[in-house]
């Protein structure tokens, strides 16, 4: 592997989580020459990575500004110039032999067709210029990720995996971490807790009032700690009404990698859910998250070990800083808060990836098994490894005080209904896609297959609504069926897009046979269980009986 | 009872009964062959070189009802260094077979991969049972470098029925195309050189 191409079009947050899988590719080929794409905007997070060897900027504002600033004639014009005179760029130019296009958008995919390379991964585009994706993680990201499915594989182990690297890319080194001569450095001797209230939108960070309610108890409580306040320049001013005295306010001073010495100096960071997350994992600093506005901690939350993650039920401002106090300090965090703690577990192939465990909270177990069964199945499929995992019990929890056991049974029970719906649609589909390649001359029996399959496709949105559970069943089908390269040739592109109808349904029906063989053996698990303590609850009666 | 004329070898011979089976006659061709360390290599029958499925064809037949019979001979180490030459082509139209399959089972199209694979099996079983043959026509017995060689396809063939049986498509793509490929890559380049240098003792 000479030459290798990234993509990644996204935020500040992706490209920090895309460090690792470069750190990995680098360490896996050598000899490798590395060329990243990042927006202009973004670029300071990309410098943070030591084994770029080539940075090229994408000039968002340059080329889209205009025409989203006024849309006219005149506008679209010269986006278009800027556009063109983008696409020129040698880097366009290089025959790749790895093009990894790590943004999930489907435009992204427009730029990866224009590139050379020897293989892509990722969004691209097929033969006949639609959208396409080949390879299996990215598929699994596609359907996954981005509809928003069970998943817990972080991204960081998502993108390593992509790129082939799971194995090769940890602990992550950052180069470029210099700061300004005129930003004070921080002092061996002294105690720093790292605070950022700053995020992307609102709805995603406390209002002041909480901050300042957290700042102060926080400042009471370790009293020989420094309050060191990390953000851009737009968050100075509620950073001043909230700081005690003595903090220290980088706010506006340093550029994004220029905040890793600061941040290596803190023994916490407390952030809500930004890049700041990223950063602070890749330091090796403790993050103290507070995960608000639906952020999916699983896959974006910090990464390795011992990280807390704190999602609020519906606590008062100073439960936040109770909470936080506690973790710093070593103690349990209060029922205000679910908290989870993140930790690195090691797979049985070898490599490392990122879970988050909860803390202080009974789990949701049929949730839990299918999250743990999701990714044993995507390993599967994947990688073809099976992760030696265990399978998650599934308790007879009626007995416990407040349980939702009723519930749990329903959903579980609905879940293997609509599973054996699946199994029974995958099967169909399989013959029908067989038949459409047999039957590909008669018109007619065309049509009515043409016409069953929409029926499956029906029959499957239904139950897509019904069950999270199935869902990423279900997505899984539609991206393998539906992103396929085809050819232009409409005879090779009906066999092609038939046989993908084929090996989607194909694996529908063998996926839920893996579910189905995995729920027995939680189920065999449980019930053993529940016979072992109803027969010692008979001794003890037993014996209860005979003292009397 | 009227003789039949044959050719052997470009050289005009009769076989005296006529009324004889096709099959009766290759028999006791090979018997007499035996002796001078031959074996049947082609025959032709009316000019044209018959496959082993037209020879069935033929076996019931009376040398009467055939038309002008005409055998080649060699030996068997004459035979098996042919053989070794044509393996080389076969490898790599097998090699094609792998690919084919490995990239239907990585684009999830697994009839056209299925297809393929059934295809590899058999050629690959082929491949087996003509080493075989050219191994026992060289009287070779053990050899370490073959045995490690063989040994290897062995154990990629049983890791190739496992992963089809349990549907691990990433798996056996990944076997197809690089593990199978390398073995027989070996084969070509370490133990065909062993083979065609073998010297018959």
């Amino acid at each position: 592997m000479k030459k290798i191409l990234i993509i990644q079009l996204a935020r500040f947050g992706d490209i920090l989580q895309t460090l690792p899988s470069i750190q990995g590719l680098k360490s896996k080929y050598p000899e490798c020459e590395i060329t990243l794409l990042v927006r202009s905007t973004f670029r300071d997070a990309a410098l943070l990575s030591p084994f770029v060897d080539h940075l090229i900027e994408f000039p968002t504002r340059e080329i889209l500004g205009p025409y989203f600033s006024e849309p006219s004639d005149d506008n679209k014009a010269v986006t278009l110039a800027h556009l063109i005179r983008f696409l020129a760029n040698d880097f366009m130019r290089q025959k790749y032999d790895l093009c990894l296009n790590l943004t999930f958008s489907k435009s992204s995919s427009l730029l990866t067709q224009m590139i050379t390379a020897t293989e892509k991964r990722g969004l691209q585009r097929s033969r006949d210029h639609e959208v396409a994706v080949k390879d299996p993680w990215s598929q699994y990201f596609l359907a996954q990720v981005s509809n928003r499915n069970l998943n817990i594989l972080h991204l960081n182990d998502l993108f390593a995996r992509i790129c082939g690297v799971e194995d090769y890319s940890y602990p992550v080194q950052l180069g470029a971490t210099s700061m300004p001569r005129d930003v004070e450095a921080p002092e061996a001797k002294k105690k720093y807790l790292g605070i950022q209230i700053g995020a992307s939108v609102a709805g995603k960070t406390l209002d002041v009032a909480t901050w300042k309610t957290i700042c102060e108890y926080l400042k009471k409580s370790f009293g020989s700690h420094t309050l060191v306040f990390f953000g851009s320049s737009d968050e100075k001013h509620s950073i001043h009404a909230i700081a005690p005295n003595e903090s220290i306010v980088l706010a506006g001073k340093l550029r994004l990698q220029e905040n890793v010495r600061w941040i290596r100096a803190c023994e916490h960071i407390v952030t809500p859910d930004t890049a700041m997350v990223h950063l602070a994992s890749l330091a090796g600093t403790n993050v103290i998250n507070i995960s608000l506005g639906g952020v999916r901690a699983q896959e974006t939350g910090p990464y390795g070990e011992g990280h807390s993650v704190l999602i609020p039920k519906s606590p008062k401002s100073s439960d936040y800083a109770k909470a936080i106090q506690a973790i710093i300090a070593g103690d349990a965090v209060g029922t205000s808060f679910f908290h989870y703690k993140s930790t690195l577990r090691k797979t049985s192939f070898g490599s490392v990836r990122s879970e988050l465990q909860n803390f202080n909270f009974q789990i949701d177990e049929t949730r839990n098994f299918f999250e743990q069964s999701f990714y044993l199945l995507a390993e599967f499929r994947c990688a073809g490894r099976i992760d030696d995992l265990p399978i998650p019990v599934l308790r007879d929890s009626a007995h416990e005080p407040g349980s939702n056991a009723k519930s749990q049974v329903d959903r579980l029970l609905h879940a293997f209904d609509a599973m054996c719906a699946l199994k029974k649609i995958g099967k169909m589909g399989q013959q029908f896609a067989v038949d459409l390649i047999l039957h590909s001359r008669d018109k007619r029996s065309m049509k009515k297959l043409t016409r069953d399959l929409e029926e499956l496709d029906r029959l499957m949105n239904e139950l897509h609504g019904s069950s999270e559970y199935v869902r990423p069943l279900i997505d899984w089908v539609r991206v393998t069926r539906d992103f396929v390269d085809c050819s232009q040739n409409a005879q090779e592109r009906l066999f092609e897009l038939a046989g993908a109808q084929e090996g989607a349904y194909r694996e529908l029906e063998q996926n839920v046979d893996i579910l189905e063989q995995l729920l027995q053996t939680a189920v065999n698990a449980a019930t053993k269980r529940v016979t072992k303590t109803s027969k010692s609850t008979q001794v003890d009666t037993k014996r209860g009986l005979d003292a009397e | 009872m009227p003789s039949k004329h044959f050719i052997m070898n470009g050289e005009e011979r009769e076989f005296p009964v006529g009324s004889a089976r096709f099959s009766e006659f290759l028999s006791s061709l090979s018997q007499d062959l035996k002796s001078s360390e031959q074996v049947i290599s082609l025959i032709r029958i009316d000019g044209q070189e018959i496959s082993d499925e037209q020879e069935g064809f033929f076996r019931n037949k009376t040398m009467q009802e055939i038309g002008q019979v005409e055998i080649f001979t060699s030996s068997p180490t004459e035979l098996a260094h042919e053989t070794l030459i044509t393996l080389d082509q076969y490898i790599v139209k097998v090699i094609e077979t792998l690919n084919k399959a490995a990239d239907g089972y990585k684009s999830k199209n697994y009839l056209a991969a299925d297809a393929f694979f059934v295809r590899a099996i058999d050629s690959l079983d082929l491949f087996v049972q003509t080493i075989g043959g050219i191994k026992l026509a060289l009287r070779i017995g053990l050899h370490t470098k073959i045995a490690v060689v063989e040994a290897s396809l062995v154990s990629i063939m049983n890791d190739l029925l496992t992963a089809k049986r349990e549907n691990n498509y990433i798996y056996l793509a990944e076997l197809l195309e690089k593990d199978l490929v390398e073995n027989l890559g070996e084969w070509k380049q370490d133990v065909f050189p062993i083979l065609k240098n073998w010297k018959v003792s």
